[in-house]
This record gives C-alpha cells, sequence and structure tokens, in this order.
C-alpha cells in the first residue's frame, strides 16, 4: 500500500506562525490545525509517494519516536483521519 | 472646502432623498438611497454630517431604497421596504424601525458583495498608524468597546466590517455609525455624554437599536488602507475582571476565519490575506466588564506597555 496526496504540492499549502502548523486544502477549502504528526507525514509525502513501513521509519527518526506498536497505532489513526478528509490517499 | 452633507438643510436633504437620491460615500463604496421617510432623511442628516456631499459620482456601487411597498402599508401598520437595484432581498419592517433597516440594508450590500476583500465581521480602529481589529460573535461587546474606544479618540474604520485587502493585506476605512443595542446605548450615553445618537429603533428582532455617530476625525482621515497591528477578540463577562490575554496565531486564524463573510468563497487567496492578518498582528483574548479600565488597556496596548 502506497500513500500520496492527490492534490500535489500545488492544492496544500501549510503555513506556520510560530506555533502550530495550518494547512489550506484546495480541493475542500478547508482550513485545518495540524499536530505535529499528520505535519510530518504530509512534508514527507510532498517530497515522494511512501509506502507504510517507510513512512513510519522517516516518522519515528524525524521525531525522535520510537517505532512501538503505541507509535504505529498513533500514526494509523492520524493518517485515517487524513484520508478520510481527502489530503491522504491510498493506492 | 468641499461641502458636507451637514451644509445641506434638512428639507434640502429630505428632497434629494425623495428625488434624484443622495449619493453616499463610505469609504471605496458609493451608495445612492432613495427614501421618503422622515426618519431616514432625519438620521442621515445628524449621523452622517461629516460626509461629504456628492452631487455626482462615476460610479454607484448600491442602490437603495426604503420606502413603504404599496399605499395601504404608509397607513395601516405602516411597514417598509428596502430595495436594492429595485429588488426587495427582505421582508418589510415596521416604519418605526426605518433607520435601523437603512442600515442593516447598507450593511447586507458590503456582506453579500464586494468579494474583492476578505471580509470579517469585525470592528476596526486605528492609532498610531497601526489598525486593532476585533472579530466577534453578536452579543460579545465588540460595538460598546468599539465605541467607547472612538469617543476616546481611536480612529473608527468600521464597527462591522473588516476589510482587508487582498492585494496588500491593509484594512479599508469604512467609516460608518455605530450600532449599539439595549443597554449599551445607555452604558455609551453614561461613558460620553456629549455621544451623538440617531433615531432609537425598537421593538426590533435585536431590541433596541440606536447608532452612534462616528466622530469627526475618523470620518475625515481619507480611505488609505491601514497596516494590522492587532488582532483582538473581545468578550463582554458581567462583573469580570479586565484581562487581555495573548491567543496562539494559528488558533486567532481560525477563529477569525470563523467571523469571515468569505474567506471559504476566496479559497486559497482568502487564505493569503488571513495570513497577511496574523503574521502582521498580535493577537490577543480579551474580557472587560469595565469601560474605562478596557479604554487603558488598549491604550498600554497601542503604546507598547503591554
Amino acid at each position: 500500500m502506497q500513500y500520496y496526496l492527490p492534490s500535489g504540492t500545488q492544492g496544500l499549502k501549510l503555513r506556520s506562525f510560530g506555533n502550530e502548523t495550518l494547512l489550506f486544502h484546495a480541493a475542500s477549502g478547508n482550513t485545518l490545525l495540524l499536530n505535529p504528526i499528520a505535519v510530518e507525514l504530509i512534508e514527507i509525502l510532498l517530497q515522494a509517494t511512501r509506502g507504510k513501513e517507510t513512512l513510519l521509519e522517516i516518522l519515528s527518526e524525524r521525531l525522535d519516536y520510537v517505532l512501538d506498536e503505541d507509535f504505529k497505532a498513533h500514526v494509523d489513526s492520524v493518517l485515517s483521519e487524513l484520508i478520510k478528509q481527502e489530503i491522504i490517499a491510498e493506492q | 472646502m468641499n461641502s458636507r452633507i451637514s451644509d445641506l438643510s434638512l428639507s434640502s436633504l429630505s428632497s434629494r432623498l425623495r428625488n434624484e437620491g443622495l449619493l453616499l460615500k463610505t469609504g471605496p463604496f458609493t451608495y445612492r438611497i432613495h427614501s421618503s421617510v422622515p426618519a431616514i432623511a432625519e438620521g442621515i442628516h445628524l449621523l452622517y454630517g461629516d460626509a461629504a456631499d456628492l452631487l455626482e459620482v462615476d460610479f454607484v456601487d448600491f442602490d437603495i431604497g426604503l420606502n413603504a411597498p404599496s399605499l395601504l402599508r404608509r397607513f395601516f401598520r405602516p411597514k417598509l421596504d428596502f430595495s436594492f437595484d429595485q429588488k426587495a432581498p427582505f421582508k418589510p419592517l415596521p416604519l418605526k424601525q426605518a433607520y435601523a433597516f437603512l442600515e442593516w440594508g447598507m450593511n447586507w450590500c458590503v456582506s453579500v458583495h464586494m468579494n474583492q476583500y476578505l471580509k470579517l465581521h469585525a470592528a476596526v480602529l486605528e492609532r498610531n498608524g497601526k489598525a486593532l481589529v476585533m472579530p466577534a460573535e453578536p452579543g460579545a461587546g465588540k460595538s460598546t468597546l468599539c465605541a467607547a474606544l472612538m469617543l476616546r479618540g481611536w480612529r473608527l474604520l468600521s464597527d462591522e466590517h473588516a476589510l482587508i485587502s487582498t492585494q496588500d493585506g491593509k484594512l479599508i476605512p469604512v467609516c460608518r455609525p455605530v450600532s449599539l443595542k439595549n443597554q449599551s446605548i445607555e452604558v455609551i450615553r453614561h461613558f460620553e455624554p456629549t455621544a451623538v445618537f440617531g433615531p432609537l429603533s425598537e421593538d426590533t428582532h435585536k431590541g433596541t437599536v440606536s447608532h452612534l455617530k462616528p466622530t469627526k476625525c475618523s470620518m475625515d482621515l481619507g480611505d488609505d488602507g491601514i497596516t494590522p497591528g492587532w488582532l483582538v477578540f473581545p468578550r463582554y463577562i458581567p462583573e469580570s475582571e479586565t484581562r487581555l490575554t495573548e491567543r496562539i496565531k494559528e488558533v486567532a486564524f481560525l477563529k477569525a476565519g470563523d467571523q469571515s463573510f468569505n474567506y471559504s468563497l476566496l479559497g486559497l487567496t482568502g487564505f493569503e490575506a488571513m495570513s497577511r492578518l496574523i503574521e502582521s498582528s498580535d493577537c490577543y483574548n480579551f474580557q472587560y466588564s469595565n469601560l474605562d479600565e478596557a479604554v487603558e488597556t488598549f491604550e498600554r496596548l497601542s503604546e507598547g506597555r503591554q
């Protein structure tokens, strides 16, 4: 299973003013406040389509988290939410 | 010196309203107003006295009228229609609410049109060259606070609409009377006994409404955009302490978006314009119950002493 951003790089805008990060999703017109994992997921997928294992490895390295079951479950729930919002898609 | 509406006699103004229409420019917008209702003429004469008396313009943005919908309605439970480009977008309202109906209609014109700006439901004032933007839901005490600040020397840009240029992010002045409701009318009369109020409109869906005349300096300082400096979300809480607390900018962004008339409609342009507003502004929540303390807090804020 591969994950990618259906809107591409043009359809998403990330903006931070120093504390949190906002995402503008052009396809829906929605603006969302993202948690740090969601920000990292989108930034990773802005560079290339990734499989789940690669995503988890890059994430745990970037965020300095242990790649354990809790972490995987948390990433899964963030991924599911972003898929529901049609920001990330599976192929 | 250009003539002002206050230079017209009330009868000349009434005649203009009944016949060719009165041209009224507020910020970048020009209204042509037709009405045969005496309360409309009296209210405009009193509250827009410092506005320019225009005899002709190149373009009218909003052609509006307030008149009885039928001959019968002039005499039997008299009511008024608001017309925009000869269409009636609202149900008629009682004659005794005439002046409030005019101001609401003028607000509506801006709220549903003019999407070249990012528009927030917010009061906007200026001090030391920077704009204070106060978005709020109805009933939060925005207009009362706005009136108090204006009466203590802040320049009023708008009590109702923050118009944000999508080109340079500046706030566009659209200075019009401040709408006050119910107890706020007496609060402001007590706060500043020389404040000038227009006609009382009673039993409206908002209760009793009256409009406060803008200060002369607010009307006189031109149409140039003002750089945003502060984004403050006010809330009147009875008997509360005066408290200004910093707000996370990203959360302020979303909260301001909730108070926008057209953020979603503008798409990426709205996101960029809102981003500029947030970037340029210090963001706060503000709770108050005492107007003198509130004004003092904003004075300190404008002087960088907060």
